[in-house]
């Protein structure tokens, strides 16, 4: 908070604060924001690095990335440049570039970063930086400030400008963005407009003046400077009216001295020159002498202790419309007294009241009234509000805020000198902070003098934090010690105060009174002493004035006056007592017509007592205004005086007389004094009152100008917008124009009389290569793009002769334009000039081409087609044949022509059907189509024909033609009738016939077809054929299409396909590819025969031949096996042949048996009687019983083989041997114990004696080994010597 | 091993024509092997198969319209050779069994010494 320059002038002549700042470098502060890195780097360009100054660069960077400033400035400078960190110290000759996302400030000369406060897009993170430069370095600061958008710096700078630094603001003309550099210019804060690569220069300059080079100058400079400065606020009092007089010499001299160096003067003499010389400079040094550093809520904790102290009580003690008058002097920019007036408002509202509220808002300068009145404010000033404040005070208008009105109605603004200029009066709160250090001790008391007097009884005061009552603290209460807040004690002491006098009309005129008092002195010895006789030996009296009121009493009059009842009054009479009235009137009257002194003597009755009274009327001494005094003397005390008269006493009396005369002419005079000093201070009042009037008729007046500008502005707005709309009808006019004749595409060419453009259309440019700048240049500088020599002859020959021109023209691209001139006429039929138009009319060639080309087309047609046309006239007359109909019929076109159709090839056509319908063609002009015609040519078949005729109907009342064209459709109708046969053919197949097209979809179906697929053609035409495809059997047809497409006819193959019910049919199926006359593949057909019932057969087959080879390969094993065991041991040779022949065949007859019963078993009875038949040697031989027992074929053909045997060895050895022997065979069927068993037994009997054999042969091993193993029981054999027995017992064979 | 020379093989017969089946063993024992069990019925040489007291056996594969498979399992999980007779050859073969040994009947001794021979290395 920076309220007051850091370090304050006077204590930085101090010799220990000073050393510091002759060590430390020069700091210059520079801001930007959006264009700032080009602007940054042509200041550096051209800033020497050897300046001794340090650079601190503040500019917007994206808080979320690393800062890429300091190498991209690293370029442009030889200085070393750093990105700032915390607690970094400041050197010479550097820049230093801020970090991202972070404030920089300078504190002690180190940099500090700190994690900005307010949310990004609210930083102003250069304002910081000016702020803290400004307290730290005070005056020696230089802030710069470059391109960019908003207002981030102006804030900063106001502290920069009161602390006395130096500003350098970026030309806006140069900056990529304007915002910044056009807000500190606003603000009127830029010490020097420059651009960027100027600024060295000016810094360079500026280092090394003194006023920075020998920062607070010496003393003996200040001793000889001093004549100077008096002169310059001379000068600046009689421009301006502005007294410095009572400012602190020490700071007014840094200020001037800041000045010279600002515009680069030498010296003290030379400025004062130039003041004098430059009236412009006046100005410009009463606003860098007037310093103003404000801000809304400055010290928010002192204006809460305000608000809580005094306003909020004052506040509560107020009735609602009671009036609340406050005054803020030195108010600069009004944020001040807008402050006092929103802290007011919010009292009252909270207090639920309303007041009468005055806040006199002054200041010495007038262009700071003007800011404050409009009440205008950057949005950077209002930042620092809460919200609802801004809410409720102000409105937003762009960038800007503004105070909104009722508060504005709160401040009344008015121009006043603290120091010049007479106070307010009757105030109750007084706000002046941080106006008095800058003043002269004196100065400051007979402020606080003032504003004592403003102030009302118990009217409180607020100063800034450094500023007190100085020696008047013995009228002030201390409300507040530490936010200097005070209360007006005591009566008004008119004796402290040094009361300035009006400045009336003519401010500049009146310079400031001396500083001597108009009643100062205190009251004397002498002046105790005549107040004291006077009360003591006085009568009492009173002055009246011209009308008889009485306007002073002294002493008792109550025994004189007294009030009536009723309203009070001071008229003399009406008070005065019974017995008095008439002379006392009397009395005064003579007096007032100039007698000097009228007495008359009365009795009052007073309270039952007669009272005598000398009543005396004299005017009063120096006065002119009909005062009188009337003095009542109780008669006795007259009495007494006339009674005691001894010589002495006489004397004595007559000295007090004398005395008491003197006395009562200085009464007279102490009265007349008071009386002028009571005028003075009303005069004063109705002064003030009334100026405070004229200000606030200012005020509406220019509220007045301000409606009446804006009613201007309206009619402004309103003439604008007719405008606008003549504008929009001309647009309108000229869009309609401009889009005829671009859509006519008419290449048109205005010219005027010198042959210069005057206008021209888009349509122009296949012509010339015209540009819109070339309008107003001759037409003979341009190359035309067709040729046309005469053009300008013919534009002169029109001028001339007022003649329309037209001729042809070819252009350059093959192109045809009839180019046409007529003269330009003016609406007041003037001749402006010359109109070219040119007509494209190479369409018209280009339908004459088209019509040629149609012919030769059609008649290519004609010729070409292989239909025979032929033309007749109306009476059929051959016109025209084509060669078609030449090669058809045989006759040549110019031997046809002129024939009769009817006379044609012998006259065949001669029938009535085809005369029928050219007759009635010719009639009605009804076309015909596929009227057949048969005939035959001589020598040949039948022809049929098919006709077609139409009538050509021809304009202009010509003749109309015949055409006719003939269809030969006799191989047509061939072809017809083989189609329908094949299609009987397909239709009567027991095959499915069916085709499809290229993608495979079934386009044809036969009944065969839906008799082996059950598909009806319905459901099939249309499907691919993939629909019959059977997945589960794994076969997929082969792509019949793709063969065909590589060339391929047929294709053979069988495969199980679907058919609609789901089942399988196995079919034959042979493709054919379809291909055009061309043979371009066009699809396929199928026929396809159902093998299902041949695939059952030959699986069954299969099966058989399987079965086969096994009992084949099984029966050779049997015979292997017969034929090793046959050969087994010693065997003769014809015996094994012999004997593996009956073995063979005994199987053979086995077979017999099991064959007969289709392979499926037999039963024994059968099987032995089969076996023994070839054995049987005479009937009866053997005795065969048994049941019934079934055999399976295996067991069988053992049990065959087995008997077999046994019968052969019963024949050579046995009981077959002989006539007389018999074979017994048996068997049983019992049960042995639950068991079924089965005993087959073979006995022999009748036959030689038996022998045991030596080796087993054959027939006991098959019986033995086979039998027993087949049938898994046990076989004895036992040699009996009447027979050989065999026993088998075995399970029942299953 | 407890009859015959070293190198003879116990050996189990499935067949179900007797007469083969009485050939085979005489053939079996002209090689010099012995012949365990001559079994005509799949369930009887099924039996005797998970006895596994044999090194050997010859499997006729089509036991009266009975495959005999089953057997040939038996023999591979314990781990005994066997070797099929079938009047298919190899081409009564079902899949598992596509590399087993196969003698084609009619067969003489030689075809059925070597096939011994090979299934039992």
């Amino acid at each position: 908070m920076a309220r007051l320059p850091a370090p304050l002038p006077d204590s930085a002549k101090t010799p220990d604060t000073a050393a510091p700042n002759t060590q430390r470098c020069l700091i210059v502060g520079m801001g930007a924001s959006a264009g700032g890195i080009e602007a940054f780097s042509r200041f550096f360009d051209t800033m020497p690095p050897d300046s001794g100054a340090a650079f601190i660069v503040v500019l917007h960077l994206d808080p979320n990335r690393e800062s890429q400033m300091a190498q991209v400035l690293a370029v442009h400078t030889a200085m070393p440049v750093v990105q700032v960190v915390d607690q970094m110290p400041v050197r010479p000759n550097t820049v230093y570039v801020i970090a991202p996302d972070r404030d920089l400030t300078v504190r002690n000369g180190m940099l500090h970063l700190v994690k900005p406060a307010e949310k990004r897009g609210h930083r102003h993170p250069v304002d910081v930086l000016f702020r803290s430069l400004a307290a730290d370095q005070g005056e020696r600061v230089v802030a710069v400030v470059l391109s960019g958008t908003g207002s981030n710096g102006t804030d900063g700078l106001k502290e920069v400008r009161a602390a006395g630094g130096l500003i350098l603001v970026q030309d806006p003309a140069t900056a990529k963005f304007d915002g910044m550099p056009r807000s500190v210019i606003a603000a009127g804060l830029a010490d020097h407009i420059l651009p960027p690569e100027a600024m060295a220069e000016v810094l360079g300059r500026y280092f090394r003046d003194e006023y920075i080079a020998e920062p607070l100058g010496g003393e003996a400079a200040e001793a000889g400077a001093q004549p100077l400065i008096d002169q310059i606020l001379t000068v600046l009092r009689t421009r301006t009216g502005h007294n410095f007089a009572s400012y602190r010499r020490s700071t007014l001299q840094r200020r001037i001295q800041r000045r010279l160096s600002l515009r680069n003067m030498p010296s003290l003499d030379a400025y004062l020159t130039e003041l004098r010389n430059d009236p412009a400079e006046a100005p410009q040094l009463i606003k860098d002498l007037l310093i103003n550093v404000t801000s809304f809520f400055r010290d928010a904790d002192a204006w809460s202790a305000l608000c809580e102290q005094v306003i909020a009580p004052m506040v509560a003690s107020r009735e609602t419309g009671a009036t609340i008058r406050a005054w803020v002097p030195a108010c600069s920019t009004g944020e001040e007294a807008y402050t006092l007036a929103m802290l007011i408002a919010e009292q009252a509202s909270l207090a639920h009241k309303s007041f009468d509220v005055k806040i006199f808002a002054t200041d010495a300068r007038e262009d700071n009234l003007h800011f404050a009145r409009d009440g205008m404010y950057p949005v950077a000033a209002i930042t620092g509000l809460d919200a609802t404040r801004q809410r409720r005070f102000f409105e937003g208008h762009d960038a800007t805020y503004r105070v909104k009105k009722d508060l504005r109605a709160m401040v009344i603004f008015a121009p006043q000198n603290l120091l010049t200029d007479p106070p307010f009066s009757h105030i109750d709160l007084i706000t002046c902070r941080n106006m008095l250090i800058y003043l002269e001790s004196d100065a400051q008391q007979g402020i606080i003098a003032l504003f004592h007097f403003a102030l009302d009884h118990g009217g409180a005061l607020m100063l800034g934090n450094t500023e007190t009552v100085g020696r008047h603290s013995a009228v002030f209460e201390q409300v507040s010690k530490k936010w200097r807040i005070y209360r007006r004690l005591g009566p008004t002491r008119l004796d402290i105060v040094n009361f300035p006098v009006m400045r009336g009309a003519t401010p500049v005129a009146n310079p400031q009174k001396p500083s001597t008092a108009v009643v100062a002195a205190d009251m004397s010895a002498g002046d105790l002493a005549r107040r004291a006789l006077l009360d003591r030996f006085a009568p009492a009296a009173v002055m009246i004035d011209a009308q008889h009121r009485v306007v002073y009493f002294h002493g008792p009059t109550s025994a004189y006056l007294e009030q009536p009842t009723g309203e009070p009054s001071r008229d003399l009479f009406a008070m005065a007592r019974a017995g008095l009235g008439v002379k006392l009137r009397q009395a005064v009257r003579e007096a007032q017509q100039g007698l000097r002194e009228v007495s008359f003597e009365a009795t009052l009755l007073h309270q039952d007592t007669d009272r005598a009274v000398t009543v005396i009327a004299s005017q009063v001494a120096g006065q002119g205004n009909g005062h009188l005094l009337v003095s009542f003397i109780p008669a006795n005390s007259v009495t007494s005086r006339i009674a005691l008269d001894p010589p002495e006493t006489v004397l004595h009396e007559a000295m007090l007389r004398d005395e008491l005369a003197a006395v009562r002419s200085e009464l007279q005079y102490t009265i007349a004094s008071l009386e002028a000093t009571n005028e003075e201070l009303k005069a004063t009042n109705e002064e003030a009152t009334s100026m405070n009037e004229e200000l606030q008729s200012t005020n509406e007046e220019l509220e007045t100008s301000k409606e009446e500008m804006q009613s201007f502005n309206e009619e402004l707005h309103t003439v604008n917008s007719q405008l606008q709309s003549n504008i929009r009808e001309l647009e309108d006019s000229t869009n309609d124009l401009n889009n005829l004749l671009a859509g006519t595409e008419t290449a048109t060419l205005f010219v005027d009389t010198k042959l210069c453009i005057k206008w021209f259309t888009p349509g122009t440019k296949d012509l010339f290569d015209f540009m819109a700048s070339d309008i107003g240049r001759p037409l003979q500088h341009f190359a035309m793009k067709f040729d046309d020599g005469s053009l300008l002859t013919d534009v002169d020959k029109v001028l001339q002769k007022l003649v329309v021109l037209e001729t042809e023209v070819p252009s350059a691209n093959g192109r045809w334009y009839l180019r046409r001139m007529l003269p330009y006429r003016t609406l007041d039929n003037r001749i402006a000039g010359v109109v070219i138009t040119f007509f494209d009319v190479t369409d018209g060639k280009v339908a004459r081409d088209a019509a040629t080309e149609a012919r030769i087309f059609s008649q290519a047609i004609v010729e070409t087609i292989r239909q025979p046309l032929v033309v007749m006239d109306e009476a059929l007359k051959i016109v025209s044949i084509n060669p078609a109909f030449e090669k058809r019929f045989g006759v040549s076109e110019d031997r046809a022509i002129g024939l009769s159709v009817f006379n044609l090839a012998q006259g065949e056509w001669n029938s009535s059907d085809l005369r029928g319908l050219l007759e009635t063609l010719i009639l009605d002009g009804q076309p015909f189509s596929d009227a057949n015609l048969d005939h035959g040519l001589p020598g040949h078949a039948q022809r049929h024909l098919v006709m077609n005729g139409r009538k050509l109907t021809r304009e202009g009342g010509r003749q109309s033609l015949i055409l006719l064209a003939i269809e030969d459709v006799t191989d047509q109708r061939r072809s017809d009738v083989i189609a329908r046969q094949l299609a009987a053919i397909v239709n009567a197949s027991s095959d499915a016939v069916f085709s499809m097209d290229l993608n495979g979809v079934i386009t044809s179906w036969n009944p065969g077809a839906v008799e082996i697929f059950g598909y009806s053609p319905a459901d099939i035409i249309g499907q691919p054929i993939s629909v019959m495809n059977d997945p589960a059997s794994g076969q997929n047809p082969p792509d019949c299409l793709a063969q065909f497409a590589q060339g391929g006819e047929t294709l053979h193959y069988e495969l199980p396909r679907l058919r609609k019910d789901g089942s399988t049919v196995w079919v034959s199926e042979t493709d054919s590819s379809l291909r055009d006359g061309s043979g371009a593949l066009l699809g396929a057909s199928s026929i396809a025969r159902n093998i299902t019932d041949r695939r059952k057969a030959d699986e069954h087959r299969e099966i058989l031949v399987g079965e086969l080879n096994h009992r084949v390969k099984n029966t050779l094993a049997i015979v292997k096996a017969i034929a090793s065991q046959t050969l087994r041991g010693d065997i003769a040779l014809p015996e094994a042949r012999a004997a593996f022949g009956e073995r063979l065949m005994a199987m053979a007859r086995a077979h017999d048996l099991l064959i007969e019963a289709n392979w499926a078993g037999t039963d024994l009875g059968s099987l032995i009687n089969a076996t023994i038949e070839p054995h049987e040697a005479g009937k009866n031989r053997f005795h065969i019983s048994g049941p019934f027992v079934a055999l399976n074929p295996s067991v069988a053909m053992t049990f065959s083989l087995a008997i077999h045997e046994l019968c052969t060895n019963a024949a050579k050895y046995g009981a077959l041997s002989v006539a007389e022997g018999i074979v017994t065979i048996v068997w049983t069927l019992t049960e042995n114990s639950g068991v079924p068993h089965f005993q087959w037994r073979w006995l022999e009997s009748g036959g030689p004696p038996v022998t045991p054999p030596v080796v087993t042969g054959f027939g006991t091993s098959l019986i033995k080994r086979a039998l027993a193993m087949e049938l898994g029981g046990t076989v004895d054999v036992s040699y009996d010597i009447s027979g050989v027995a065999y026993v088998l017992d075995a399970p029942v064979p299953s | 091993m407890s009859a015959g020379p070293p190198s003879s093989l116990r050996v189990l017969i499935v067949e179900d024509e007797a007469i083969i089946a009485v050939d085979l063993s005489d053939m079996i024992a002209d090689l010099g092997h012995v012949v365990v069990m001559v079994a005509n019925r799949l369930d009887i040489g099924l039996d005797f198969a998970r006895s596994g007291r044999f090194d050997l056996a010859i499997l006729d594969l089509n036991l009266r319209g009975i495959l005999s498979f089953p057997i040939a399992d038996v023999l591979r999980d314990q781990k005994i050779p066997f070797i099929f007779a079938s009047g298919y050859g190899e081409r009564g073969l079902i899949d598992g069994f596509r590399d087993a040994h196969v003698l084609t009947k009619p067969y003489n001794i030689d075809a059925l010494g070597k096939m011994v021979a090979s299934a039992t290395q």
